[in-house]
């Protein structure tokens, strides 16, 4: 599986550095603008947020494009190895790619944020102040992440069982029927709203961790639910990838 | 002797196109074939069901008597009509792959082969012409030391310096101990190296037999049999 990261890692190396040297020259610049020409700071918060939003974005279809490009790829496809190691080997650039853009996050917002009026940094240092809290975030990021691409992986692997020049389109209606049918299930069986949540409470120097509606009671199962679904998207691309998908 | 390719009774369809129908032959180790037939006949999608990237409607695969699949891939090396490396790519990167990924890969056969074939290590695999390409290809593919090799079009759409360059080099490197199939409709150059023909049209198997058996049977070369089964294709 570490060699197919590093092949991986190889063929985006030029966009990853790229994306990253903008993403951190354009948040530079927004630095300086706020310190030094008295720039509006709402504008600079929301260039900044839409700059980090940009380069995730831009690195999370890499990721999908690097699995589109390796179902077509004889190289790829003759390799004498389990779906799973293909898999496991973009999950892991993935994770990667969001830890290296957290860290980033985190030392440009470290900078710019106290420069920002409307933003109040006793509740940021808070947030910090709470170990748990912020491993459970940090962690809860992670997985999401990881969670998405998965099942974009799998809308792509449906879209590859077929030989049309409509699969673009069978792999977007299959993604949104995919999160569709979970959503619904986990409304049945959770309550409506039922994701747990953070919420800060303004309390002096207080955070405290807060489930929307449905309680606590229900987030093992919650977590349970999403790590099964999760689960079955990765046996079912392994599936596709042994039986369904052809070159 | 177990073969070391074995097709049963395999049908391949594309919908309503059967690409293979219905057809069963064996390959012994340590021969050279030639899987012979016309554009669209059906030679490449039975290479890619051998080499287990496509899989058969209906019938079985065998290769060295495992069904065609991740396991047979280790003993098979496959060199398709499409590339088999990335953009990104040098010529020494795409070695390095195969070196990672392919246990029975050979580092010096493969710096031999690229000497032989006039490949640089540091040359960009998207600025190679066509017929370096394939040179580059048939070295990535022969430095593995497989049971089955299987070559599809190794000479098409190249100069005949590249095809000559490119056929002695698979009668330089090919493992006498292995197998090889060799799919083509450019026979001329390269009916010197056969032992055995298959010839298929329109996905059946119209004939396997030995070289020598078809000079003396049907009194013609191989090239002169092929125009007169496929004249009308």
């Amino acid at each position: 599986m570490l060699k197919l990261f590093k092949y991986n890692w190889l063929r985006n190396s030029t966009i990853f550095y790229a994306t990253i040297t903008v993403l951190l020259l354009f948040q530079a610049a927004l630095i300086i603008a706020v310190n030094y020409w008295n720039a509006i700071d709402s504008l600079i918060f929301a260039m900044s947020v839409f700059g980090f939003t940009t380069g995730a974005l831009l690195l999370f279809i890499q990721v999908s494009k690097t699995y589109s490009n390796n179902l077509k790829s004889y190289n790829r496809r003759l390799l004498p190895v389990s779906p799973w190691k293909e898999i496991g080997a973009l999950l892991l650039l993935q994770l990667i790619y969001v830890v290296v853009f957290t860290a980033i996050l985190v030392m440009v917002y470290s900078i710019l944020l106290p420069k920002i009026s409307f933003i109040d940094m006793d509740n940021i240092w808070g947030f910090f102040d709470a170990p748990l809290l912020s491993i459970v975030s940090l962690v809860y990021g992670l997985w999401a992440s990881i969670n998405s691409i998965i099942f974009v992986m799998l809308a792509i692997a449906i879209a590859f069982c077929f030989k049309s020049r409509y699969r673009v389109w069978i792999g977007i209606v299959s993604f949104s029927i995919i999160i569709g049918v979970i959503s619904y299930i986990s409304e049945l069986l959770f309550g409506k709203s039922s994701s747990a949540g953070l919420e800060s409470v303004s309390t002096s120097q207080e955070f405290s961790f807060f489930v929307s509606q449905g309680g606590t009671k229900w987030v093992p199962f919650e977590i349970g639910f999403d790590v099964i679904t999760t689960l079955l998207a990765i046996y079912a691309m392994t599936y596709l990838m042994s039986k369904k998908i052809e070159l | 002797m177990k073969p070391i390719l074995e097709f049963r009774d395999v049908v391949k369809k594309y919908g309503a196109k059967t690409a293979v129908n219905q057809v069963s032959f064996q390959i012994q180790p340590g021969k050279i074939v030639g899987l012979l037939g016309s554009n669209g006949s059906g030679k490449s999608t039975m290479m890619k069901i051998a080499a287990g990237i496509t899989h058969p409607t209906s019938g079985q695969v065998l290769i060295d008597g495992i069904a065609a699949g991740i396991e047979t891939k280790v003993i098979t090396s496959f060199m398709p009509d499409s590339s088999l490396t990335e953009d990104w790519m040098k010529v020494k990167d795409a070695i390095a792959f195969y070196q990672d990924n392919y246990a029975d890969f050979d580092p010096a056969k493969a710096k031999d082969m690229l000497d032989f074939m006039k490949l640089n290590n540091n040359d960009r695999v998207n600025i190679l012409s066509k017929g370096m390409k394939e040179r580059l290809q048939l070295t990535l593919t022969l430095s593995r030391n497989a049971k089955l090799y299987m070559l599809d079009e190794p000479i098409g759409g190249v100069d005949p310096v590249a095809r000559g360059k490119i056929l002695d080099a698979i009668v330089e490197y090919y493992n006498e101990e292995s197998s090889i199939v060799i799919s083509t409709h450019l026979l001329q150059d390269i009916e010197r190296i056969f032992d055995e023909v298959i010839l298929v049209k329109n996905g059946k198997l119209l004939l396997q037999d030995e070289v020598e058996n078809i000079r003396i049977n049907h009194k013609k070369s191989i090239d002169e049999l092929f125009k007169e089964v496929y004249a009308e294709c």
